[in-house]
């Protein structure tokens, strides 16, 4: 794999907006949607990421059906509607409809190792399916790319929608206004309503609770019910919240249904980063990961910090010979934590890379590189397009 | 380049739906439009004031003080209330709330009216009461009404707004999305 440095399209702003991309640029004017460069792998190398990730797709589920057997919800985070959210869910997986998941990894050419799942509320998801493909057919349009993602999501919805997902409108819901969430969302009705779905957008603080004689219901802007509700919002968030207690009742009694399911907590949570490790000690494709600060503290190379629920790189701190050398502060600093060995990043030109592999509809299909300046990935890493020489 | 890594079979034909046609529901045939984030159903709508002085300026011949009047007095009787100032602003935001004067003894919290609709009726000119969350959702009685364009803690409000009379139906918002304030990513 390399970096190559090459001429962003002089429209290229215009050329990303038209797929629906606006939040191209951070709101202090950084780039984030950087096509002045591209990761360049060869066929085996996307080959091993794919493989990869297929192999760490099964050993998360190997690890969520262990944690939900053994009764360690808890450990995690999770008892009373939590707890029973996820256990249903489990034990429905068969049934209950999952789009997707982002695997991070690090990888330098030679080492490939996980880094985390996020499996609840994943987002670069329109830069990977759309806007990095469209970016190859003009600039090397002989050239190939590891990206079927936008396939599969149509595929995964499709799904849905002929197992009782067409019944009713699905509901779409992110915070607003945000551009980069409801960017994504929109992008997913999109793919929902190629699928034959009727998919209904509502802002999540504009759901709302209708008590009617026989129980009350969730409903939209228009106070239509709502019985399938994709949600770029965490769980957790929603669980924790005024109407948290009535969206536990009316899933758990079947009369709504949420798209990640509830069992995606615990495949996002970093904690499973050490139930993986003591169930595949093994395997090549994890780093050693603990709860126990004291154990980090003696491996070589250092060791990361991750609170279990933190996304984008939020709270994470990097430790070296017991010394911090990086840090990003955050909003989830009241959480869990865990210890993760440092892993080699791929490095090039003062950048820090991060290989984004997709699972859509339970598959591999696609991938999307994230570059920082820093050792850490944050929420401002910027999306570089790559493609197969 | 040798094997392809990408479905040949399937193009990207369905990106003539675009993340932005769906979601502001423009150039698709309507019976598969996504539905844009449109207020709750509405017949009217009608102008929006942050002060009274703003109503005065722009409608010499209307009483703007009674519009107001009437505008707190609905606010007192059907914004969401709560037992405390902290309970209320965990929902609203900071600075958001105040004690609900006409209530009687005190005691009772709500958010604060940020400003009124000037809707008509057959008797004459309604007024609306209108307060925001902290992510600039606007609501009315307990209606959700629009958003405003939140910028530095600022809360710009649009020009006109949908009249909502319906009482809500017995519909209850904003119990979801408090999680999302003050954090910058809620994907990741």
């Amino acid at each position: 794999m390399r970096r190559v440095r090459i001429d962003a399209r002089p429209d290229w702003r215009e050329k990303v907006e038209n797929l629906g991309l606006w939040w191209h640029t951070t709101e202090d004017g950084r780039t984030y949607w950087d096509e002045s460069a591209y990761w360049a792998f060869d066929l085996e190398e996307v080959e091993r990421i794919e493989a990869a990730t297929a192999e760490l797709y099964d050993m998360v589920l190997k690890a969520v059906g262990r944690v939900i057997d053994r009764g360690e919800l808890p450990a995690f985070g999770y008892s009373g509607h939590s707890a029973a959210l996820i256990e249903r869910s489990w034990a429905q997986r068969d049934w209950e409809p999952t789009l997707y998941g982002r695997f991070d990894l690090a990888y330098d050419g030679r080492d490939l190792k996980l880094l985390e799942l996020n499996g609840d509320t994943p987002t670069s998801l329109l830069e990977a399916a759309v806007a990095q493909w469209f970016w190859l057919q003009e600039r090397f349009p002989g050239q190939d790319q590891f990206n079927s993602i936008h396939e599969k999501l149509i595929d995964a919805l499709a799904l849905f929608a002929q197992h009782g997902g067409k019944g009713a409108p699905l509901h779409m819901t992110s915070v607003s206004p945000h551009p980069e969430d409801e960017g994504t969302v929109g992008y997913i009705a999109a793919c929902a309503v190629e699928a034959g779905l009727d998919a209904v957008w509502v802002p999540v603080e504009g759901i709302g609770w209708r008590e009617g004689r026989q129980g009350g219901g969730f409903v939209d802007l228009d106070d239509r019910p709502i019985t399938a509700l994709f949600k770029l919002y965490p769980w957790e968030w929603l669980l924790d919240e005024t109407f948290g207690e009535r969206l536990a009742g009316e899933v758990l009694s079947g009369r709504l249904r949420l798209i990640e399911p509830a069992w995606k907590m615990v495949a996002s949570n970093k904690r499973l980063l050490v139930t993986l490790k003591e169930m595949f000690p093994a395997s090549d494709l994890l780093l050693d990961a603990t709860v126990f600060r004291d154990e980090a503290q003696g491996w070589t190379g250092g060791y990361v910090k991750k609170p279990v629920h933190g996304r984008e790189g939020a709270n994470a701190s990097i430790v070296e010979q017991g010394v911090e050398i990086a840090s990003r502060g955050g909003a989830y600093d009241d959480d869990l934590s865990v210890f993760q060995q440092r892993a080699s990043l791929a490095q090039a030109d003062g950048n820090w890379a991060v290989i984004g592999s997709w699972i859509v509809n339970r598959q591999a299909c696609g991938m999307g590189v994230r570059e920082s300046e820093g050792p850490i990935t944050d929420n401002t890493a910027r999306f570089v397009p790559h493609l197969i020489e | 380049m040798s094997k392809r890594k990408r479905s040949a079979t399937v193009g990207f034909s369905a990106l003539t739906l675009s993340a932005a046609t769906v979601l502001s529901g423009c150039e698709q045939p309507a019976s598969r439009q996504a539905q844009a984030p449109t207020p709750a159903a509405a017949a009217e709508e009608a102008p929006l004031y942050a002060s009274v002085e703003q109503c005065r300026a722009e409608n010499p011949g209307i009483d703007c003080d009674a519009a107001f009047k009437e505008a707190q007095a609905q606010h007192a009787a059907t914004a969401p209330q709560f037992a405390s100032q902290a309970e209320c602003e965990q929902a609203w935001g900071e600075g958001q709330c105040g004690q609900n004067t006409a209530h009687a003894g005190g005691g009772i919290f709500m958010p604060l009216m940020m400003g009124f609709l000037l809707g008509r009726a057959l008797s004459g000119p309604r007024a609306h009461p209108v307060y925001g969350n902290r992510s600039g959702g606007l609501y009315s009685g307990r209606n959700y009404v629009g958003q405003a364009d939140l910028r530095g803690g600022r809360y710009g409000l649009p020009g006109r707004l949908p009249v909502s009379n319906a009482p809500g139906g017995g519909v209850q918002r904003g119990g979801f999305g408090t999680s999302a304030y003050g954090r910058g990513a809620v994907g990741g």
